[in-house]
């Protein structure tokens, strides 16, 4: 473990700068902590903290001088890998009115990530399988995943909504960044993760650290470990869920469910998508774009002259089963990682720990027969 | 009668519902009859005192439309029942019975299933299960139906 | 990344290719079927391409109208045919068929695929096969029709049962003398009749309750068509004896992407672009049921 002194995270963000790299990471906008480009650390949320709950996000001064003494915030790092708008195929017609199509590659740009929490490098590694572990690759995200350059950080605190240790996702992160920091009042206890991360460690003011100071950062991780409150029991969940598509409690959410789509757009695992046809005036060149979608959206499930999912109840139900249950049958691990960004989030508050908890509770009355 | 009939039967929507010695009574109390193509089993209307089962082949059930004549609406096929109203209620027929494909039916007189059903309670409780199975299959079917003819498209 | 260099495109996988990728096919013949109904005859352009092209039964393309979008089509003819003439029957059913079919034969469209899953035809061998077709379903289930034909000696009795809503639906009603001169037992049902039809009048699950003789444990079924009807007539086959693992069917459902990655097609845990469109009718009977999951 090496230590860098809290000023020289500024010379972290110049290197990358001069390697070419965009650097990302977290900015306060419109009282909310959300990931841009930054220049310095004084681009970072210093002394803010973020009280959470459902339907609820506020920041307000944490009365310490961290560069990271929030949690999450709305944006989840997806819209670097998978964007929310993005080129696909370029049609154009000839003058003998035929078309000819090609796919449009995706120019790579190097962009580093500062400040990216277990949860979140869970989410990263949960989209990597959605794409790129199959037959086909999405061409666009295996070359931004390819010049991604990843600078986790310990959490030090939990919201009220989070519950990453239910997920066994964080709040640690112990793989898949190239460079984790832990912040301490001096500055950050460092671990390299990668070659990438220790060609990067060599540019920096490193020195070693005290095991004082990994002592310090460990228990500031224990903090974050003994805020959380919050529960998710997934024990059985898959079966339970998907025996019990006529539970009462489906109805119940649906009453509440504005079904807006706001859980879908903060979740940093959901990838649904449709594409549009963009044309010139001449409509002699279309470019086929693809857009973030959501299966709340009524026509998601448009098919044969309707929507087969009409109900609020049925989306809800389609959301909730596919993102804890039928996601673990399609890739191998759930879908969700704990970050309660759907919690916060949502307008009327929904809590799908608790929505879970009411459907899998073990009363004779409420069981399918399967 | 062949074994290869009665395994008919016994797999039919009788031997669904009857036990072998109630499917022999009503074996009992009925007749065979065999029907050509074109010739009619029963016009609507109609009164008729026997209930069928369909052993083999195929007949029609139409039904008279002011302005457009005869009606085709349904085919009834190998293991049915035609004409329980014999049965449940006085016999007037919602339907000509038309015979489409060379027939070959079990026709038992409602009377003397009533008899039986007056001697027999056990018996009788099995038939009218019986007929209660046949009416529900034929109006899933008939819904079924309905649902493709109002599709939209 | 492995190393802070110059930025670069990330490797793909020998197998595969972008999948957005989208192929010029030109319409080389439209053949009007029933009433909105049309088989359209398509050649891929590029000819090593159309040499290359090989599909399975069941298998569809993404058939494109550029600044219009485009729609999942099952193949519909052979499979011997490669990618020099793919035929696909479309209907009338919304915004990009309605383009389609405003296309005449010299013009292009675009083509992607083959995707999906096919018809089992090794579970075929050496055993009776009852294909079950209503509507529009025939058309995803003529490609199986060809391949049982062309090889008849490999298979038992083979029987279709088709449905339709009245005899002027009857999609390729004209094949069906020479499909029975092939060994084709065929049986017809249509839910209205008109004066002179010699068919059966009723849905298409009563052929299937009334098909003697049946071998139930040594038969195989693949339906196609609506789903409520397939859902009946797996039903009616369970009620015959026949196997669940011997049912198939061939769902339907919003398509975009056609690999697996937008999300609009999942049943359940299913994607029907890549585990469908032809499933075991035991993978989908507890979805079914539900109609709207």
């Amino acid at each position: 473990m090496m230590f860098l002194d809290r000023l020289d995270l500024q010379c972290l963000i110049e290197q990358l700068l001069q390697l070419g790299f965009d650097v990302i990471g977290p900015r306060v906008d419109q009282g909310a902590i959300v990931y841009d480009s930054l220049r310095s650390i004084g681009d970072l949320p210093k002394g803010w903290t973020d009280e959470q709950g459902p339907g609820r996000y506020r920041l307000v001064p944490s009365g310490e001088e961290m560069f990271f003494g929030y949690v999450i915030g709305p944006h989840a790092w997806k819209k670097y890998l998978f964007p929310p708008l993005l080129d696909v195929l370029r049609s154009r017609r000839d003058d003998d009115q035929q078309w000819t199509m090609e796919v449009i590659a995706d120019p790579p740009v190097k962009r580093a990530l500062l400040g990216v929490r277990a949860c979140e490098l869970a989410a990263i590694a949960i989209q990597d399988r959605v794409f790129m572990s199959d037959t086909y690759v999405d061409s666009a995200y295996a070359t931004r995943r390819h010049n991604l350059f990843l600078i986790a950080v310990n959490c030090a605190q939990a919201a009220s909504t989070c519950f990453c240790t239910s997920m066994d996702t964080g709040p640690r992160c112990t793989q898949g960044f190239d460079l984790a920091l832990s912040e301490i009042d001096d500055g950050f206890v460092v671990e390299v993760g990668s070659e990438a991360g220790a060609e990067l460690a060599e540019r920096l003011p490193l020195r070693p650290a005290t095991p004082l100071e990994i002592e310090r950062a460990d228990q500031r991780t224990e903090r974050a470990v003994h805020q959380i409150t919050k529960r998710l029991d997934t024990t059985d969940i898959h079966d339970k869920l998907l025996s019990r598509l006529d539970h009462p409690q489906w109805q119940d959410v649906a009453e509440r469910c504005l079904s807006c789509a706001n859980c879908t757009m903060v979740c940093p695992t959901c990838f649904c998508s449709s594409v549009d046809e963009v044309s010139d005036l001449t409509n002699d060149e279309i470019v086929r774009q693809r857009r973030w979608d959501s299966c709340f959206n009524v026509d998601f499930s448009h098919c044969s002259g309707g929507a087969i999912r009409h109900t609020t109840r049925s989306r809800y139900r389609q959301w909730l089963t596919h993102k804890l249950a039928s996601w673990v049958d399609q890739f191998g691990m759930s879908g969700c990682v704990g970050c309660g960004r759907c919690i916060t989030w949502c307008p009327v508050g929904i809590d799908l720990t608790q929505e879970v908890a009411t459907i899998c509770e073990d009363t004779p009355v409420c069981e399918d027969t399967p | 009668m062949h074994i290869e009939q009665r395994a008919q039967l016994d797999r039919s929507i009788l031997g669904e519902h009857l036990e072998p010695a109630k499917l022999d009574a009503l074996l009992e109390l009925g007749e065979w009859t065999h029907l050509q193509p074109g010739s009619v089993l029963f016009r609507e209307g109609e009164a008729i005192q026997h209930i069928f089962v369909l052993l083999a082949g195929r007949l029609n059930l139409a039904m008279q439309v002011p302005g457009r004549g005869d009606c085709h609406i349904l085919t009834l096929g190998a293991g049915e029942l035609v004409a329980w109203s014999a049965v449940l209620a006085d016999g007037t027929m919602s339907c000509t019975a038309l015979c489409v494909d060379e027939a070959k039916l079990l026709a038992v007189d409602a009377a003397k299933i009533q008899a039986q059903i007056k001697n027999d309670p056990e018996f009788g409780n099995q038939f009218m299960k019986m007929l209660a199975s046949a009416l529900a299959k034929r109006l899933v079917a008939t819904r079924l139906q309905l649902l493709d003819l109002f599709k939209r498209e | 990344m492995k190393t802070l260099a110059q930025p670069a495109t990330a490797r793909q996988p020998a197998t595969s290719h972008n999948p957005w990728l989208v192929h010029r096919a030109l319409i080389e013949a439209i053949r009007p079927e029933v009433a909105d109904v049309a088989t359209y005859y398509l050649r891929l352009a590029d000819t090593r391409l159309a040499d290359n092209y090989r599909f399975l039964p069941g298998q569809f393309n993404m058939l494109y109208v550029p600044g219009c979008g485009e729609v999942a089509i099952s193949m519909s003819g052979p499979i011997s045919s490669t990618g020099h003439e793919l035929l696909h029957t479309i209907r009338l059913a919304g915004r990009v068929t309605d383009a389609i079919i405003k296309l005449r034969e010299g013009d292009s469209l675009g083509l992607r695929g083959p995707f999906g899953t096919a018809w089992p035809v090794a579970e075929c061998v050496g055993r009776d096969v009852i294909v079950v077709a209503g509507g529009l379903g025939m058309a995803p289930l003529r490609p199986l029709l060809y391949e049982l034909m062309g090889r008849r000696g490999e298979f038992g009795k083979v029987v279709l049962l088709v449905g339709a809503r009245s005899p002027d639906l009857m999609l390729f009603e004209e094949e069906f003398a020479r499909w029975r001169a092939l060994d084709i037992q065929i049986e017809l049902t249509v839910d209205r009749a008109i004066n002179g039809w010699a068919g059966s009048i009723g849905v298409v699950p009563l052929l299937l309750d009334r098909l003697e003789p049946l071998n139930a444990s040594q038969s195989v079924v693949m339906i196609c068509g609506p789903e409520v009807m397939m859902h009946y007539a797996a039903l009616a086959a369970l009620r015959r004896g026949i196997a669940k693992e011997s049912i198939w069917i061939s769902m339907e459902r919003n398509m975009q992407c056609a690999v697996g990655q937008c999300g609009h097609c999942q049943l359940g845990p299913h994607f029907v672009c890549k585990q469908g469109p032809v499933f075991r009718f035991e993978a989908m009977e507890p979805y079914l049921k539900y109609r709207d999951f």
